[in-house]
């Protein structure tokens, strides 16, 4: 609670709080994203890894846009979108999609994401020598992590975004330096390089109906995707889960041990938990795994909660 | 050294986290994780999100 505390002191040192201008703010953020062309380098920062990228976004109508991202430092990593639809990346980015995806995506809901976050202006502040305006995005729960969200103060764009823990402690850093949203952008800067390569469709086999489900998800939490796929290493049938409030995500991963002795394990890059825990069902034992951008301990919940077979019962 | 974030420059600082259970991942873990993280993190960034942040993390873990 001392984080709130501080954070809410500090935002009221600034400006008074009002509720109804944050959730404006999330609002011209959606319309800012869809349709506000822009180009810029930005820094992401997690568990002691830093990279910088440079990115090129060509907004078009009827979300027709483009964009191109490619990291500067180290390996080149490079994708292109067209639609929000991946169309190339390289290296392991193009690998591992599977046929049917990605899922349909859902918009960010302002409005349903105050049931499970308080939504707040912080105050003011600059970022990439522009002046923004600072959102608190507070969790009503202990299942998900808050938010610190710096935006355009002229577009609305996301300048800046800190993903803190229940202790204000950061663990992950997305941050402009430059933003450019008056240049026109080159034909060829939204072209993508010779390693960007098509992706790679693999298939994937629906499971079966209510094959899998959690007992218990987070409030706000639903099911977003499932199918079934081979595992890379053993080539058993995985089960795949997605979930989603519509600012966080984990996927839930069940795999057939077949008499392996295995531990169960957890632990945790940055911004994202990993937890495994084993389950024994009629048809054996299996491992399930809890991989996302929550607290450690609502994964080891979800882990433990879930069950084969019924319908999902999402909250 | 964990620190307060809040929205004041000097608050911004990494923080390394790495928990494990007591005892060493198994050789099954140690194979099948950085799979799934992989998985997980790709998932996200082509599922549609307007935001780059999906991307970055995923680019993040290349060459790991």
């Amino acid at each position: 609670m001392r984080f709130f505390s501080l954070l809410l002191l500090g935002g009221s040192l600034v400006m008074p709080v009002h509720a109804a201008d944050a959730q404006n703010w999330l609002n011209r953020l959606l319309k800012a994203e869809k349709q506000q062309s822009f180009q810029g380098t930005f820094v992401y920062e997690r568990n002691g890894s830093f990279s910088t990228h440079a990115i090129w976004h060509q907004a078009g109508q009827d979300g027709g846009s483009r964009e191109r991202l490619l990291k500067l430092d180290g390996a080149p990593v490079e994708v292109v979108r067209v639609g929000g639809r991946l169309q190339c990346g390289s290296n392991a980015l193009a690998d591992q999609l599977f046929e049917g995806e990605p899922w349909p995506p859902r918009p960010l809901d302002p409005q349903k994401l105050a049931s499970w976050y308080e939504v707040r202006m912080a105050g003011e502040s600059r970022v990439a020598g522009r002046a923004a305006v600072v959102l608190t995005i507070l969790p009503r729960d202990q299942y998900r992590y808050g938010f610190e969200l710096h935006l355009d103060r002229e577009t609305a764009l996301p300048l800046k975004f800190l993903l803190l823990n229940e202790k204000g402690q950061l663990l992950e850093r997305f941050q402009f330096t430059r933003l450019d949203t008056s240049t026109t952008l080159a034909k060829d800067e939204l072209e993508p390089g010779p390693s960007c390569r098509p992706v790679e469709i693999l298939q994937a086999a629906e499971p079966e109906p209510g094959a899998w489900r959690s007992e218990w998800l987070p409030p706000g939490f639903t099911l977003r995707g499932m199918h079934a796929q081979p595992s890379p290493v053993s080539g058993e049938t995985i089960t795949y889960l997605m979930y989603g409030d519509g600012l966080a995500r984990f996927s839930v991963f069940i795999e057939p041990l077949q008499g392996a002795l295995v531990e169960d394990a957890r632990s945790q890059l940055g911004p994202t938990v990993a937890v495994s825990k084993r389950m024994s069902t009629a048809d054996g034992d299996m491992m399930v795994t809890v991989i996302g951008e929550i607290p450690l301990g609502t994964a080891e919940r979800i882990a433990l909660s879930m069950r084969a077979g019924e319908a999902q019962a999402d909250r | 050294m964990p620190v307060l974030a809040g929205y004041t420059e000097g608050a911004e600082q990494s923080q390394e986290s790495v928990a494990k259970e007591a005892g060493k991942e198994s050789e099954w873990h140690e194979k099948r994780l950085p799979v799934y993280l992989r998985q997980h993190v790709q998932q996200s960034a082509v599922s549609g999100a307007e935001s780059a942040l999906p991307y970055a993390r995923a680019a993040s873990l290349e060459n790991r």
